[in-house]
């Protein structure tokens, strides 16, 4: 295996907006160097996960070694690692970002900076990155590269006049772009005599090795056999395999200085190897860890329920398989009065809420009632203590709360100027306080605002995609806890408390999403054989109130000789539906009226 | 052994957009061709029957095989195993000028019973239906027959796109006027494959609602009341002593043999449906390697089940001695606490019959499903 030097070695990523062609540049350059052919090329080979195909969305990163060598002769190592595109994975991005010296920056002609481009520059930039843009798809009828040119110029105030144009569908470019990574990226600078220290940017779980670390070693080297440690959290262990991605797992003899590659140590758990921390060498540790550790911490959460309550043993099987290659999910057991025995889970944010909802549902076969989302609350109770509170249910009794506490985020929306106004009304309507507006160019406009957490949560999104007909694009960061007047709202069926239904509100907010709750409530259950009445109700006292009427008739119309065994097998059909249904006390509630909560944030 | 025999003609001058039947267009070569088929059939299996009480003709368009063909198949019954005299007779025909000019020849036959399919006596909402007749033809059709001593049923039909009770009461009142032995009010149920399923989905139909269904089914039954009609099952009301014979074979869960493509029978504990595809029926019956679909060993319990559930589809409801003789006490045992919880909820009444309440009528699905239930 070829060695390079420190000096030859290039560690880059490729940042970008989601479906601004991030993923198929990082194809043109697998292939280009040779990395993969495109006859064993499926399309995205980065993108392991049949989920992140299908969304086009990047979950995992990985990270690629490719060989490079320059028209000049010179060969080089290039070290691709990917990141994950969405606002969930900032943590994951920044800490992939810190593996490398270097960022492709890729922009869609036709569409021009958006949220996430943003966002992933401001981080980059942060990690005293070279950026080098990349104006992708210059093929499309609608590309604007000129205008393109003038919104990174202006809203990133990153220099653009020699930005590639490519277009890395038709692999236009891909040369200049490697060119420019061997150019204009500065290669790693760290001291290979020093203690070993390697920044764990990423791992998987693999059921014959343990857990896999993605590493870029910053100073020293690793190799097998190295009893290491874990600074964060002291654990030690021998390094058992090191190697590299090409993108296939090769083993080699050593990793050095600048590398970038992965480690095995017979580590059981992806706990025990937080992405952020720093590994040494146990007999000679570094006296600094890197920057920038904290361990990942969820933001969202709900409950999660089999609508078969014999299933629970098998969700608890499937939520540790998945939490074996995803540290930031949390869960807990649970139980709601209405829906049996559930966990409380702990997501990232809403995206990863989905991925991981689906993924249970598609890869284990479970049938599930998620509850609706909350945030984290802080209650600072009258004797003095701040409990948190991560599920509606579990409020403590308004007198003894002396003020409660919700996240807010800054809130960053992109949007066509003829869109201001209901962007704006939209952002009013959900506690939104407004911070600035910036005119990246003369259709453009960038606002800023101040947003509790649990607003966004409440289908924000696509409220907003709604409004700007898909234009806008949106990114948030948390940005602390502030005190405000929240109270819990009930809901009762047929006059009694429904737990998992429950959800905190703003005072003000409280009488007109109860009484949007209650109507799309309405809406959701289906009629049955009794009257259900849909109440919302503050502290027992009744605020909205619906009422679902029962069928006023349910009867198949003709039954004779051959209808019998199918009709038999259309009431077993029927029923095998009713499995979908909750039965809550005499009422049955379909899985969606749980997320109902979500869809009354239409004003 | 039955002696109900269904006979199943699966052919349709047109195809109705609400029906799921079995129904083909076809050559009268091939109808011929599968009425010799039923002909096969008969002979093969006529050591199932017993001597005829009640016989059906049933599309389909039954009248698509021509009073020739149909009168050939009740020939073949009479041979073997044999007509009784007083057997009820009924062949399914359209009230157009077409069906309704074979009647004579019908009755001549032996045929006593017609059950016509006119659907509704409003012009506006016939060519929706995809019906190939006007009101008028329909009440002379229903004329016609009552006029050569047939017993005539008719079939209407509420919920259907764009009717509004208005109509409805103007056809209930023809109806009645009409005069007809006994008369089938079905609610439109959409059916899974049908062309008012596609429209539905796509958005293209619009319905009368759950509501207004229910509303018109109630005024019905109260309509026909007063003109003396019976409501004795859910779809069904006579005039006394007008009940169809046939279809109570149905309900109380006895035997019955199918003959012809899509036919289904129940014998010896078992049920079945015949290949269902015109062509391959008959080369079925003329090899002789049978591929029935749907078909069922009915266990005790489960046959039990079913008889209540059938049952009380009759507004008389279940004889619960009847049921105890035919199951044994042990097997009604097992499921009288579901019929109590069901009395409990006011859907049945239970004394030495279990049968519907006016409630239990209009949710009879939920009751069938809770007894069938294993």
């Amino acid at each position: 295996m070829n060695t390079y030097s420190q000096d030859h070695i290039r560690n880059f990523c490729i940042i970008a907006h989601i479906d601004h062609g991030k993923s198929t540049l990082a194809d043109r350059i697998l292939e280009h160097t040779g990395a993969i052919t495109g006859r064993d090329m499926q399309a995205q080979a980065l993108d392991t996960m049949d989920i992140e195909r299908e969304r086009g969305i990047t979950i995992k990163m990985t990270a690629v070694r490719l060989r490079h060598t320059t028209p000049g002769g010179e060969g080089y190592e290039l070290n691709l690692i990917d990141t994950p595109g969405h606002v969930d994975f900032t943590y994951e991005v920044s800490r992939s970002l810190a593996a490398c010296e270097g960022a492709l920056l890729v922009v869609d002609a036709a569409q021009g900076v958006e949220a996430q481009t943003m966002a992933n520059v401001n981080l980059a930039m942060a990690h005293d990155l070279a950026i080098i843009p990349v104006i992708n798809k210059i093929d499309l009828p609608a590309a604007e590269p000129e205008r393109v040119r003038d919104e990174i110029e202006n809203v990133l105030s990153l220099e653009a006049h020699e930005a590639v144009l490519a277009s890395a569908k038709q692999g236009i470019g891909t040369a200049d772009i490697l060119d420019r990574i061997v150019r204009l990226i500065p290669p790693p600078s760290g001291d290979p005599l020093a203690p070993l220290r390697a920044l764990v940017f990423d791992s998987h779980f693999d059921p014959y090795l343990g857990v896999v670390c993605y590493v870029r070693i910053i100073d020293g080297r690793m190799q097998p056999g190295m009893p290491i440690r874990f600074m964060a959290n002291g654990k030690e262990f021998e390094v058992g395999t090191v190697g590299v991605f090409r993108p296939k797992m090769e083993n080699s003899e050593a990793l050095l200085t600048g590398e970038v590659g992965f480690f095995t140590a017979s580590i059981k758990t992806i706990g025990e190897a937080n992405v952020g921390d720093t590994v040494t060498e146990a007999e000679r540790p570094a006296t600094e860890a890197l920057p920038g550790y904290r361990k990942a911490k969820p933001m969202v959460f709900c409950g999660l329920y089999p609508i078969d309550s014999k299933d629970f043993p098998d969700l608890r099987e499937a939520l540790e398989k998945l939490q074996m290659n995803d540290a930031a999910l949390s869960f807990e057991p649970e139980t709601s009065a209405a829906l049996g025995f559930g966990y409380r889970c702990g997501f990232l944010g809403l995206l990863h809420l989905e991925i991981i909802q689906e993924r249970l549902e598609r890869e284990f076969g479970l049938e599930l009632i998620a509850t609706s989302p909350s945030v984290v609350f802080h209650v600072n109770r009258a004797d003095g203590t701040m409990i948190e509170v991560d599920n509606p249910a579990h409020m403590p009794e308004p007198t003894t709360i002396l003020s409660i506490e919700e996240p807010y985020v800054e809130a960053t929306v992109f949007i066509p100027s003829t869109y201001v106004g209901t962007v704006m009304d939209l952002a009013r309507d959900r506690r939104g306080e407004f911070v600035k507006m910036d005119h990246p160019g003369p259709d453009r406009v960038v606002l800023h605002y101040q947003m509790p957490l649990g607003e966004i949560l409440m289908d924000f999104f696509d409220q907003l995609k709604s409004r700007t007909r898909g234009y806008a694009s949106f990114d948030y960061e948390p940005s602390g806890y502030r005190e405000s007047k929240l109270i819990k709202l009930d809901i009762l069926l047929n006059g009694d408390p429904v737990d998992a239904l429950s959800f905190i509100t703003h005072r003000e907010k409280a009488f007109p999403r109860a009484k949007a709750l209650a109507e799309k409530m309405k809406e959701v259950v289906p009629r049955q054989q009794y009257e259900v009445r849909i109440q919302a109700a503050i502290g027992g006292k009744i605020i909205a109130a619906e009422t679902v009427k029962p069928f006023r008739k349910n009867v198949t119309a003709k039954c004779y000789g051959g209808d019998i065994t199918r009709k038999r097998k259309l009431l077993e059909k029927q029923k095998e539906g009713k499995k979908r249904m909750k039965q809550i006390g005499a009422v049955e509630i379909p899985q969606e009226a749980f997320l109902s909560v979500l869809k009354i944030g239409e004003s | 052994m039955p002696s109900a025999v269904y006979v199943h003609i699966p052919f349709c001058r047109i195809r109705c957009p609400y029906c799921d039947f079995d129904a083909y267009r076809a050559p009268r070569r091939a109808i011929e061709g599968h009425t010799e088929a039923v002909l096969a059939e008969i002979a093969s299996r006529r050591h199932e029957l017993r001597p005829i009480t009640s016989l059906y003709f049933g599309g389909g368009t039954p009248t698509t095989a021509g009073a020739a063909g149909l009168r050939a198949v009740m020939e073949t019954l009479r041979a073997a195993p044999g007509l009784l005299p007083d057997a009820e007779v009924t062949v399914e025909a359209n009230p157009t000028p077409r069906d309704a000019a074979i009647l004579g020849e019908l009755r001549g036959l032996g045929v006593t019973r017609v059950s016509l399919g006119v659907q509704s006596f409003t012009d506006r909402l016939l060519p929706m239906l995809g019906r190939d007749h006007s009101a008028a033809e329909a009440a002379d059709a229903v004329r016609q027959a009552l006029s050569l001593g047939l017993e005539v049923s008719l079939d209407l039909m509420c919920g259907v796109p764009g009717q509004t009770m208005r109509d409805w009461q103007a056809d209930l009142a023809t109806a009645a006027h009409l005069s007809p032995g006994h008369i089938s009010v079905y609610m439109l149920t959409l059916e899974a494959g049908t062309r008012y399923e596609r429209l539905h989905a796509g958005g293209r139909l619009e319905l009368p609602g759950e509501d207004e269904q229910a509303d018109m089914y109630e005024a019905a039954l109260e309509r026909l009341a007063q003109s003396g009609y019976e409501h004795y099952e859910v779809s069904n009301l006579a005039l006394p002593g007008r009940q169809s014979r046939h279809n109570r074979v149905y309900w109380q869960n006895r035997e019955y043999a199918g003959f012809g493509a899509g036919a289904s029978s129940c014998v010896a504990g078992q049920r079945w449906t015949n290949e269902s595809h015109p062509t391959a029926y008959a080369e079925a019956v003329r090899s002789g390697v049978r591929m029935p679909s749907l078909l069922e060993r009915l266990p005790p319990e489960r046959a039990m089940r079913e008889t209540l559930a059938l049952g009380l589809r009759l507004l008389e409801g279940v004889e619960l001695t009847t049921v105890r003789e035919r199951y044994g006490a042990g097997r009604l045992a097992r499921v009288l606490p579901v019929l109590r919880s069901l009395a409990v909820r006011g859907l049945v009444t239970i004394a030495d019959r279990a049968a519907l309440t006016r409630r239990g009528l209009m949710l009879y699905d939920g009751v069938a499903a809770q007894i069938l239930a294993p």
